[in-house]
């Protein structure tokens, strides 16, 4: 079974520490969700225990070898935010130019991600979200112990970004991935466990589902009171504050308010428990 | 190997333009200034010589088949015009590597365990396996241009020129190449100028040729191009040793 280890890690760019002393050990065979502002690190945190920036201090293990060592080489898979793909070159051909370099087979990854009508197009003549499925093709063409994906689904839309995350989540049976996310029901649909980083710190480092247990916050617009149907308390703006546990909740009282015949003119998450953690910036 | 083939084939394929202005370059350096300058050797009586040969050895000579130290150094004047085509045939690898910095597939080349070092190695390679191409086809065209066109010339100056220009030229590719992906890593903001500076690198690099050319007889001018071609090759194999000491690896991210 993989495991990752990191020891008081920092790490930055032109000698300043963007990370400061970070210290986790990720050693089941699942995906960690790593969360966080804009800027706090997240990349850095990738780029670092990828071995693309060298830490200032501290030790990157992975199965209890630092990653500088040869046999290391090959074991982690990054997916950067940057699609990393030559657009001179058609789907087909970029696919081969990282299998030519890391192995695996082009065709396999074009069945598996559903890319046979790209096949043949120049990766110029993609658009954003078609880039990014070509570009999280390379991730599967060889096997590693450890997957690290920077923001995997952006641009997606949100059909394909299920997809993905299916076949992520069947990766991670074995495997450890690392995925970093803004949005916490990306995360809990797919993690099992969140990093979360602020200001370069590690903020949290903990199962999902104790994050989930905090309170979630609806609002909803109805013409009729709703406060007796489903527990909500009458707000600001005309609002009936609903709380519950997970947006699942949330979708079921909303079937119990319109099977009373009420109409529900608004409904809109309040605030979440990312909000919380990240403080001021939000989501 | 492999590498070195699909980045020259990726660079081939991303700018078109430079490999026909390398093509057109090349026709008129098969039949215009190489025949002209080997003409001038070959000939009797030489006025250009006599004008511009005043401190060589063979101002006056007059007899075709006559030694390679007794001809004006003026004819060294091929070596650097020939190496114009070659700094336009590996142009689009330095563009290629500002292109991949930018679309994050030095990134992924980090990632994947290659230093700063193997990076910058297997750009230069495709740079250098380009211009090997260009020199195999352009050095016996040359030849067999001129041999047609003008008959014999002495063997000693007819094979002489073309000789020097594949060391020469290396040299210089490896320099242009070195010194401008070192720029463009190092670049903060992208400003267009890589193409324009690259050339002027390169082409600065072969004026030492053009002054060897003009001061030197054919035999010292030579030795002294082969010797300027040997400084600008180490000073870029230095500075590619160095690299990953001197270049930081974050400073080929996007």
């Amino acid at each position: 079974m993989p495991s990752l280890e990191l020891i008081d890690v920092s790490s930055g760019y032109n000698g300043k520490n963007v990370l400061h002393d970070i210290s986790f050990r990720a050693k089941e065979s699942s995906v960690y969700v790593v969360l966080g502002p804009n800027g706090a690190g997240k990349t850095t945190l990738f780029r670092t225990i990828a071995g693309i920036l060298e830490h200032s201090s501290g030790k990157v293990l992975l199965n209890g070898k630092d990653i500088s060592d040869k046999e290391m080489k090959g074991q982690i898979n990054y997916l950067s935010h940057y699609n990393a793909l030559p657009e001179e070159m058609t789907v087909y051909q970029a696919l081969k130019f990282y299998s030519d370099i890391e192995g695996g087979n082009p065709d396999k990854v074009i069945e598996l991600l559903n890319l046979q009508e790209l096949k043949n197009k120049r990766i110029s003549d993609l658009s954003q979200g078609q880039k990014k499925r070509v570009s999280i093709g390379k991730v599967f063409l060889k096997e590693r112990q450890l997957y690290l994906l920077d923001e995997p689904t952006a641009n997606l839309d949100p059909g394909l970004s299920k997809e993905i995350r299916d076949i992520i989540l069947k990766l991670s049976k074995d495997k450890l991935v690392l995925y970093s996310s803004h949005n916490l029901y990306e995360a809990s649909d797919i993690g099992s466990n969140i990093i979360l980083i602020k200001d370069g710190k590690l903020a949290m480092f903990d199962k999902i589902a104790n994050v989930r247990s905090k309170d979630y916050r609806v609002g909803i617009r109805a013409n009729k009171d709703i406060s007796k149907i489903v527990n909500a308390k009458k707000g600001e703006s005309g609002y009936y504050i609903l709380t519950v546990a997970s947006p699942k909740e949330a979708g079921l009282a909303l079937q119990k308010i319109v099977k009373e015949g009420i109409l529900v003119t608004e409904m809109r998450e309040l605030d979440n428990p990312l909000q919380e953690l990240f403080g001021k910036e939000g989501t | 190997m492999n590498s070195t083939i699909t980045t020259a084939r990726r660079a081939f394929g991303i700018s078109k333009i430079y490999i026909v202005i390398a093509i057109v370059f090349t026709i008129i350096a098969i039949t215009v200034w190489n025949p002209g300058i080997y003409q001038q050797i070959n000939s009797k009586n030489s006025t250009v010589s006599n004008s511009l040969t005043n401190n060589t050895i063979a101002l006056n000579s007059t007899s075709a088949g006559r030694n390679a130290t007794q001809f004006s150094g003026i004819s060294l004047i091929a070596v650097p015009l020939d190496i114009v085509p070659v700094l336009m045939i590996i142009t689009p690898v330095i563009l290629l590597f500002v292109y991949d910095k930018n679309n994050g597939v030095l990134e992924y080349f980090l990632s994947i365990g290659k230093t700063q070092k193997d990076i910058y190695m297997q750009y230069l390679k495709a740079a250098l396996l380009l211009a090997s191409v260009y020199l195999l086809i352009f050095v016996p065209a040359d030849m067999i241009y001129t041999r047609l066109t003008y008959g014999a010339i002495p063997a000693n100056n007819f094979t002489l020129i073309p000789l020097v220009v594949i060391p020469f030229a290396f040299a210089v590719v490896a320099f242009m190449t070195t010194c401008m992906m070192a720029f463009s890593t190092l670049q903060k903001t992208r400003a267009g100028s890589n193409q324009p500076l690259g050339l002027i690198i390169g082409w600065v690099s072969t004026a030492p040729g053009y002054l060897v050319a003009f001061v030197l007889s054919f035999t010292i001018g030579i030795y002294a191009d082969l010797s300027i071609a040997a400084i600008i090759a180490a000073i870029s194999l230095a500075m590619l040793i160095s690299s990953d000491k001197l270049i930081k690896r974050e400073k080929l991210l996007p």
